[in-house]
Order: C-alpha cells, then structure tokens, then sequence
C-alpha cells in the first residue's frame, strides 16, 4: 500500500512535521501530499502528537538525589585531583629503585657487620623472636588458642611480661624496653619501664609522630558483622608492608578489664573463681552513670593512671593486631579513644594508600562503606541500633565535616602514616 | 524548555556556579564543586530518566546511577562535547541500558503481537493510511494514550522523541547524545513519530485494519548517516 508512490522524502515529511520549512516549501509539499488520500491529515495528526509531547509537564523532583551521593564524593577527592595524585605516585616510583638499591646495600652491610662482630648470634633466627622471652612465647601460644585470660584466669603476672630478657639485650630494645607482640597487642598497664609507648596519649604529637589518629571513621555496614574482619584483611592485602589492622577494645572488652581490675582491687592475688562477682559489686560498686563505653573507658584510663602511681606491675593482653608490625598499631589510649566512638577496628596505612583501600572497600560485593565523623558515644550502648539510626542519619549531615578533613589531609604527606578507626554496623 | 545556562555568571556568594567553573574548582580540588555541578543537572537528568522509564521510583534510581557515572567519568571528560551534551550522553546510556536489560528480563510476548516500534526484529513503520485516527479524542485523553504510547516505543525510538520533543534538542545534539549521524537521527524521530501514532491508535482501541508490516508509502528509506 504506497498511497504517495515514492515521491516524498523522510526528511521531507519530517521538516514539515517539525514546522522546519519555509511557508512556500511547506505550502506546496502540502498541496502535493492533497493529492493522496488522508496524508494531509495524518501530517496534521503527527504535528498534533509532537505539539502534545512538547508540551508535557517536566516531572518535578521533592527530594535531593545528590545529597544522598554526597558520602561518595569524598572518596574521588581523598587524595586530590586525580592528575596530582597520579603524578605523587609516579615521584614515588622514580626514587623507589635508588632508595631500594640504598637499603639493599645497607642491609648487606649491616648484616656482614653483625655476623663479624657477633658471630653464631643472629643467623637465621628472627631479631624479636630472640629478644622474647620464654614465657612471652608461652603466651602467645596461649593467645593463639584463643584463651585470652589463660593462665590462672586473671591478667598476665609480671613474670609473664614480654620485657626483654637477659638473653636479648644484646640484640633487643634495651633493658627493660617493652617488646611489641606480633599478634595481641601489648599493653603495659605499669611495667618497670615508663618509657613503653603503648601507653602514650593519643593527643601527643611527639610521641609517636609518624601516626596521625583520624578524626573521621570508615564504617563498614555488612549482613554479618564477622565477616567484617575477613573483609577489612582482604581489602588490605598487597598495599604495602606499612600497613596494619588492629581489632580495638570493644565494650565487651572494657567491660571485662574495668570487671578484672575491680577484682583485682577487691581481692589481690585471690583466683577469679573464688570471687563473687557480688561481692565485688558491693565493694566497688560501679559509679553513678557508669553505663556508657565513653565512660567506662574514662573510668579504665584512671584505673590505668592509678595503677602506674601504685607502681603495680601487671601486662595485660588487650585487643589483637591482625595485620602489620607492631610499630603500626595504635596506642592503648588510642584503642580506647577509638572504641568510645564504637570503632571496633583500627586501620594504619599510608596516606597515600588510603585512596586506594577505600577504592578497594567501594567494590567489593556484599557490603556499604562510608566515612563518618567519629562522634561520642550516648547513653546507649554503640551497639544499640537506635545509636545506629542515629549515626547512619548523622552521617548524612556530616559529609561536609568529612570533607573538610579529608580535604586537611592534603598537606600531609603521602608516607604519614594515618589511623582510621573502622566501625562495623550491621546490615 | 529547561536548557541549561553555559554562559559564566558569577554567583553572589562568590562560589563557581556555572558548571564550567564547577568543573574547574572541581579539578583544582574543592570538595563541594562537585555535589553544586551535579545539583545543577539534577532535574534534567531525572527529567529524562522518568520520561524514558515512565516511573518515579525507577527514574531516581536511575537518575543516582547516571550521578555516579558522571562523577566516576567526569575526570575523562574531555571537553569535546558541550558538558551538558555529555551529561545527557551518560544520562541517556543508564537509561537504554536499563531498559536493555528490562526487556531481557520480561518474556517474548505470549500472544505473538509485539507493541509497535518495539522489538528487536525489523521496525514496522506503519503506513500513513493506518494511522488515520478512528475517533476524535480530547486532548488531555490523548495526552494520557501517547504518554502509555511512548513507553510502548522501542528504547531508540523513545530517546529520540524524549529527547527532541521533551528536551527541545537540535538534531546535531542527538546526534552527538546519541552517538548516531543527523541523518540516522532524522530518520529514527520520523519512523518514532510514527510508530507512536499508530501505538495511540492501538491504544484507542481500534487498531488499523492493516497489518501488512509494509514499508512507509512513499517515503525513500534513507539509511543511516544520509
């Protein structure tokens, strides 16, 4: 049925559809369509359709799409324009190979001293697995068990401390000199050693310089909070040796200690067994409002603070450093300021590697991460779920502080190594 | 329409407001450039999305999905194109691409009578003669049925018309959204016209007598690029 028999064109049809033609071109294309039948007004017809369509009403919008994209635009910006970040990395690479080749040769240089000077002392045998003791290996079996409070029950005794033995000062930190455990973290509530770093305060620049503490934390949501460690490990797998992951006190854990050192003031010395939690209830009753993780982690630091005026001697297993060397982990101090804000985890990482461990959170399946600022803790307990409606809320809001510190961190370098405090919320 | 503005005017505050200065303070670092250049094209990417999706809750999705494209590709953004043109370029690839995977989802129809203009096998262009309306309708019935018409229409045929009619685009920036030569885009808005007339027939109730599938009366078939 070719009513027109080939005699107009698409494009024809459409400038006079689309009022494209000058009113003499359109004028006579329409007298030639007159000549077949209904073709007038089927262009009429189509004229009217586009007439209708042009005039639709633009759907309104009552919610603010970005704004709920806005936790997403730290990450392109973490680190700056791209192109800036590109060129760090590629500075980076043109004196990785001199300054590796330097080390190589110091490291061969060093290690030919030693041999010549102490022969038969250090081959092949690991510089901290030497300067620990027989009881810290003993521990750490214990720990690797999973028995956190293994022997006897109560906090490690001093005899179990893994200050540097006799047979280590050759080679270990110094008399006295407190040896990071590769896997818990220790912490020298009061040791013989004031000079420990595990108990320096966060806030103490000079003590520890090189980690910068965040003010804003990475929260990890995910359907089942265990797999939260098994995730944080793989994301930060291969970004580099000067990275750690460190699992923080959590209230449980708090909990537990503030419990421990109670019964430890009520009755010294006597088994965990053979006291009744009532009795030390009624002899330290907990202090009114003693209910919060802020609080009991104020009230943790005086009883840590009271123990070093005592000169009590006591090294207690707290937390776990799953990951890195231990010059990486974060403080005690530090764990608790993170586990006030309920950040369970602690990453340290170059800055420089941030980006890319966000990058490498941002993909994977199965979970959100977003970044908060770390906010104190309420009455309720962090684990609360109202807390946690009232953080993911938070958050929303909080973007812009985050990125006004994400956007501090530029005048860091990229080799700071940083402390992001990661919570872990439930899907 | 809603075209947006490319001139640069200064902003009271003293802040990039035009989406060129958005772009650069964005590149030179300000954290808040890019939330303000994605706000500037807000209403019209969700504009778009709903007219090609024909639902709300689907055109805010998409509408989030092409934010985050543009924000994960605005560093490649090359400025060859208009940023407008290829906002709408990322914009309108989320919607056919959804709409791609939306017709893989839905089965083959059971009946065997696919809507018209849509379909993966050959375009049937309906004849001027089929598209004589059976009854006179008012306008807001009409708008109602070429409004269900259009969702009916193949995912080209809708983006050509979404974007002409809708958007009040000229056929060299279809072109360029669309990554297709003007003359293929002429050619698909007037097959587009017409396919979504003869859907409102379908829709009116009276179908055409003839369904011979023939090829338009009297219109050479230009083929793409011409």
């Amino acid at each position: 049925m070719t009513i027109f028999d080939n005699q107009f064109e698409e494009a024809q049809l459409l400038a006079l559809i689309e009022a494209e033609l000058d009113p003499g071109a359109a004028e006579q294309l329409r007298r030639r369509l007159g000549a077949h039948s209904g073709a007038v007004e089927c262009i009429e017809r189509l004229q009217a359709d586009r007439e209708i369509l042009r005039s639709e009403p633009v759907p309104s919008l009552d919610v603010d799409l970005v704004a709920e994209l806005e936790p997403l635009m730290v990450r392109p910006i973490l680190m700056g324009p791209p192109g800036e970040f590109r060129r760090r990395r590629a500075h980076r690479r043109r004196w990785a190979l001199p300054v590796a080749a330097g080390l190589g040769v110091a490291l061969v240089g060093g290690l030919w001293a030693v041999l010549s000077w102490a022969p038969g002392q250090a081959g092949g045998v690991d510089e901290r697995e030497l300067a620990r003791s027989p009881e810290g290996r003993q521990r750490d079996a214990e720990t690797a068990s999973g028995d956190r409070w293994a022997g006897g029950g109560g906090p490690p005794s001093e005899s179990q401390s893994l200050v540097a033995g006799e047979g280590s000062q050759r080679l270990g930190p110094g008399p006295g000199g407190v040896i990071h455990h590769h896997a818990p973290l220790e912490v020298a509530v009061a040791g013989g050693d004031r000079s420990a770093d595990t108990l320096r305060p966060p806030e103490d620049p000079d003590a520890h310089p090189r980690l910068m503490a965040l003010t804003f934390a990475l929260e990890l949501e995910v359907a089942e909070p265990r797999r939260a460690e098994q995730i944080l490990r793989s994301s930060l797998r291969d970004l580099g040796p000067r990275t750690a992951l460190t699992r923080n006190l959590d209230w449980e854990e708090v909990q537990l200690l503030t419990e421990k050192w109670q019964r430890e003031r009520f009755a010294p010395g006597q088994p965990p067994a053979e006291v009744r939690a009532g009795d030390v209830a009624a002899a330290a009753p907990p202090e009114p409002g003693l209910r919060t993780l802020r609080e009991i982690s104020q009230r943790l630091r005086r009883l840590a603070e009271d123990s070093h005026g005592q000169r009590q001697e006591k090294q207690i297993l707290l937390s776990k450093q799953l990951l890195g060397t231990p010059e990486l982990a974060p403080s005690f101090q530090q764990q608790l300021a993170f586990s006030e804000y309920g950040a369970g985890y602690t990453i340290s990482i170059p800055l420089g590697e941030l980006r890319a461990l966000l990058g490498r959170l941002g993909v994977t399946q199965g979970h959100a991460t977003r970044l908060r600022m770390l906010s104190p803790a309420t009455d309720a307990r962090p684990s609360g779920s109202a807390q946690e409606d009232d953080q993911a809320r938070g958050w929303v809001a909080q973007w812009r502080q985050v990125q006004a510190a994400v956007a501090a961190l530029r005048a860091e370098g990229d080799d700071t190594i940083v402390l992001l405090p990661v919570a872990i919320a439930k899907d | 329409m809603d075209r947006q503005p490319h001139e640069r005017t200064p902003d009271r505050t003293g802040k990039p407001s035009n989406e060129l200065d958005l772009l650069e303070a964005h590149r030179r670092g300000d954290p808040e450039a890019m939330g303000l250049l994605l706000r500037t094209f807000q209403k019209r990417i969700y504009a778009i999305c709903y007219r090609m999706v024909r639902n709300q809750h689907d055109a805010r999705d998409l509408t989030q999905d092409s934010m985050l494209k543009i924000m994960e590709g605005l560093d490649s953004y090359d400025g060859r194109a208009k940023l407008s043109t290829w906002v709408i370029r990322v914009t309108m690839n989320c919607c056919l691409s959804h709409l791609r995977k939306e017709r893989l989802r839905r089965h083959a129809p059971i009946d065997g009578i696919d809507a018209p203009g849509r379909g993966s096998g050959p375009l049937h262009v309906p004849a001027m003669a089929e598209l004589l309306p059976s009854r006179r309708v008012e306008e807001a019935e009409m708008r109602h049925i070429l409004r269900r018409a259009l969702g009916d229409l193949d995912p080209q045929m809708r983006a050509v018309l979404v974007l002409r009619d809708m958007h009040d685009m000229e056929y060299q920036l279809i072109s360029e959204v669309l990554g297709v030569p003007i003359g293929t885009v002429k050619s698909r808005l007037f097959r587009a016209r017409l396919a979504l007339r003869q859907a409102a027939e379908l829709s009116l109730g009276d179908p055409p007598a003839d369904h011979d599938h023939q090829p338009l009366p009297g219109a050479h078939q230009r083929g793409p690029g011409e």
